[in-house]
């Protein structure tokens, strides 16, 4: 008897070191077992699923662009230029309301299957039907319908200048509609159920295919060896969630990773290491004050003179060293690298014309709110609570107190959405790379409701607004946009933006050929390992 | 004869005379922060980021300019109170929930001590998160969820203590002279109890601080930009290449905690009869 137990135990014992063994094996990057190259990404992941209908968060975007095709995509070059993914040409009808779109007969999904017309049909009814994070980027969408087996037709409701941009973002990922309905994908959001399968599989025609994704801990893509276009050079993707930055700079010092996304400016600029090299990426991402315009939550903050206190009060020379990599502050909404940019923001800190507006307000004491910010958390190298600290002090000195309500990412997420908020630190990317995406901070639309800021509470703004939406030529658009910035500056609008921040990214000197794009961030299939 | 006493214990105890001594100094520091430092503690000043310590700032100064010393003083007068607060409200909510269970017994005795149970057989650290994050972040929640994860230990001892005072002659003469129960329990038997919940809660000062240092690190206690220790260990952790931005805060932290547990030590072998008679 006790011959057996002792054998059991080891066994067990032999079986169990086996299983460590595994798993510390597969965590030296570029070093799979077969030679393979692997790159390992540390991030600080905002992403919770990988259902293109779903998923709508910054870095989602980085995984589903390599693992689905779209009809077009941005340049990997250059931001601003469209290119064919899925699409071979195109026609605009004369009214701008219906775009013919023949496809590419050569996308294979990793199922076997040749993407066509009818699936794209079917993906791009699913993101509309579900109603998902992602939907509202198909609100100008009319109708989509295949009217070939490789010709897709698509109705807008009103001339969209921007929906060539839009239709490259990942939500207008196209997969394979058979196997998603065998796993659980309808046209029904009450009945849909293929979530969670897209979380752990993908069924597209990209350079990579997903393998696994525990949340929380990784996100596994590997190569698709049947993609159509130039196949990618490295075998193996890893995307680690590692949420402190510190531990982020610790890895890639190791050697753990090769990229580290998340570090702050202070980490940035003591990094000497010679194996590792900082890259300066632009972003059209904006850092900003969010002040709640229904005096009911906003309180003193409703009052456009608050408002206008507070934008002189801020330290915009401070934030912007504390940022780092040399960022600039915009007018407001739109960053710079989008046609309509006003410019650089105009308003420096004057703490005299600040007091006098508090004075004007009926506040010339000041007074108190309360502003959430996330703890913990950095992107863009920017730690939000390190703006908020900053911020708070500069309005200290005209007498304003600002409290910090430290609430994590999920609390603040949905105090924000249903603008709980009498104040936050907000960041906004941009939906799709085109400032019409920038039009969601105006009144009545999705940010602008965030703080209460209705249509009838800007008229004349929301009619710009209008106008913006579907104006076709170019010059028009751009002076159009121009108008709007100065119009917000001057009621102010809600938002107070004080940074528009560089991307850097650290990076083991061993990667070579990295894209970044504002759009998808990095770039996997062009990229190569030495 | 008390000089000689005192001099009797500081021979015997050298560990405890050098904690009190620290923990006396801690105090004056905590009374008089406004005098001592050298800077206001808020104050940022950008031109001055992340310097090293230098005879202007004896501890350098942080990511904001900050005067790290200022902030390590002023931070006395966060921890120390929020330390002695913890104990303080454990101690009594813990020790009458424990009097109550131990002194009325039968099925109440159960009840409550079961519920001690449930609340202890969680890790105390993590339970304090969990509440923190379903409270919000403030300083007066931090110390309200030490508190409410602290105070099973208290009256787990406190029941102890009860049992064995519950059955002495003074109580059985306060019942034969039909004095109410509770009237009892709280002029009879609870004092006679007081004394070794006075030293546990001494030995625990350290600890608390300790706890409510932890919490601060993982951004859970006063909110920024208060001078907390721990959340400036927390922001100085992410520039290590800035050692004293968080070294010296923590070294705060250390410090503090280890002299109280040396005068808990102390105070137990000599209030705690139990134990000095082991001797």
């Amino acid at each position: 008897m006790r011959k057996i137990l002792a054998l059991l135990l080891a066994v067990a014992m032999v079986f169990v070191l086996a299983a460590c063994g595994g798993g510390t094996g597969e965590k030296d990057p570029g070093e799979g077992s077969t030679g393979e190259k692997q790159v390992v990404v540390g991030i600080n992941a905002d992403y919770s699923t990988f259902d293109p209908a779903h998923a709508y968060e910054k870095s989602s975007r980085m995984i589903l662009h390599e693992v689905y095709e779209t009809l077009f995509r941005f340049s990997a070059e250059d931001d601003a230029v469209i290119e064919n993914d899925l699409a071979e040409d195109y026609t605009i009808s004369e009214d701008g309301l219906t775009y013919v779109i023949t496809m590419r007969q050569d996308a294979k999904a990793v199922t076997g299957k040749i993407l066509d017309a009818h699936d794209a049909e079917f993906c791009f009814k699913r993101l509309i039907n579900l109603k998902g994070n992602p939907s509202f980027l198909a609100d100008p969408i009319a109708s989509v319908e295949a009217t070939g087996d490789f010709e897709l037709t698509i109705k807008l409701k009103q001339p969209t200048p921007a929906i060539l941009a839009i239709l490259c973002d990942s939500a207008f990922s196209v997969y394979d509609s058979e196997a998603a309905q065998e796993n659980g994908a309808t046209l029904d959001p009450a009945t849909d159920s293929a979530q969670s399968f897209f979380d752990n599989n993908s069924i597209g025609s990209g350079p990579y295919k997903l393998v696994s994704y525990t949340p929380n801990v990784e996100v596994v893509m590997e190569k698709n060896e049947d993609y159509a276009g130039t196949s990618a050079k490295i075998d193996r993707v890893v995307f680690k969630h590692i949420n402190d930055s510190s531990m982020q700079l610790m890895s890639l010092q190791k050697g753990d990773i090769d990229f580290a996304f998340d570090l702050t400016a202070s980490q940035l600029e003591t990094l000497t290491d010679e194996n590792i090299i900082v890259r300066n990426y632009p972003t059209q991402d904006i850092f900003f004050l969010h002040m709640n315009v229904d005096e009911t939550i906003g309180g003193p903050l409703a009052n456009p003179d608050v408002r206008r206190a507070i934008a002189y009060a801020i330290d915009y020379e401070g934030l912007r060293e504390l940022a780092g990599n040399d960022p600039s502050t915009p007018m407001n909404i739109i960053p710079s690298g989008f046609p309509g940019y006003a410019g650089e923001s105009k308003i420096t800190r004057d703490l005299e014309k600040a007091k006098y507006y508090l004075e004007k307000a009926g506040y010339p004491d000041g007074f108190t709110f309360e502003c959430g910010a996330i703890p913990d958390m950095a992107t863009d190298g920017i730690a939000f609570m390190d703006c908020a600290v900053k911020i708070q002090s500069d309005l200290k000195e005209v007498g304003i107190t600002m409290n910090i309500q430290a609430d994590e990412v999920s609390v603040y997420l949905e105090k924000l959405r249903s603008a709980k908020y009498q104040a936050n630190i907000g960041m906004w990317g941009p939906d799709y790379l085109d400032p019409a995406s920038q039009l969601a901070f105006m009144p009545g639309e999705t940010v602008g409701l965030r703080s209460n800021w209705t249509a009838d509470m800007a008229p004349e703004l929301a009619e710009l607004t209008a106008k913006a939406k579907v104006e076709t030529d170019p010059e028009k658009r751009a002076e159009l946009f121009k108008e709007i910035q100065i119009m917000y500056s001057e009621i102010p609008g809600p938002v107070i933006v004080f940074v528009q921040p560089n991307r850097a990214l650290a990076m083991s000197k061993r990667v070579k050929d990295v894209h970044y794009s504002s759009a998808y961030m990095l770039i996997f299939h062009l990229m190569d390992i030495e | 004869m008390v000089k000689n006493k005192i001099l009797r214990f500081i021979k015997k105890n050298p560990l405890a005379t050098i904690g009190a001594l620290v923990c006396i100094l801690f105090f004056l520091v905590a009374i008089f922060a406004p005098l001592i430092a050298t800077h206001d503690p808020l104050a940022q000043n950008f031109a001055n980021r992340n310097r090293p310590p230098s005879s202007v700032h004896f501890f350098g100064t942080d990511n904001f300019g900050r005067d790290v010393f200022s902030r390590v003083v002023y931070g006395t007068r966060i921890s120390l109170p929020a330390g002695f607060l913890v104990v303080i409200f454990s101690c009594i909510f813990g020790g009458i929930y424990g009097a109550v269970a131990g002194y009325f017994g039968k099925m109440l005795d159960e009840v409550l001590m079961r519920i001690v149970d449930i609340v202890m057989s969680f890790p105390s650290l993590v339970l304090a998160m969990a509440l923190a994050a379903v409270f919000g972040k403030t300083m007066s929640n931090a110390i309200l969820v030490i508190v409410l994860v602290w105070w099973p230990k208290y009256a787990r001892m406190m029941r102890g203590l009860v049992l064995t005072v519950r059955e002495t002659e003074y109580v059985a003469a306060a019942v034969a002279l039909g004095e109410k129960k509770s009237h009892i329990l709280f002029s009879t038997v609870i004092p006679n109890c007081v004394a070794p919940l006075l030293v546990m809660a001494s030995a625990d000062l350290g600890a608390a601080i300790l706890m409510f240092s932890g919490l601060g690190f993982l951004g859970m206690g006063a909110a920024p930009p208060a001078p907390e220790w721990g959340a400036m260990v927390s922001d100085g952790a992410k520039m290590l290449n800035y050692w004293w931005v968080s070294v010296f805060p923590g070294a705060a932290i250390f410090i503090v905690s280890i002299s109280f547990n040396f005068i808990g030590d102390a105070l137990r072998d000599l209030l705690d009869p139990k134990l000095r008679n082991l001797e």
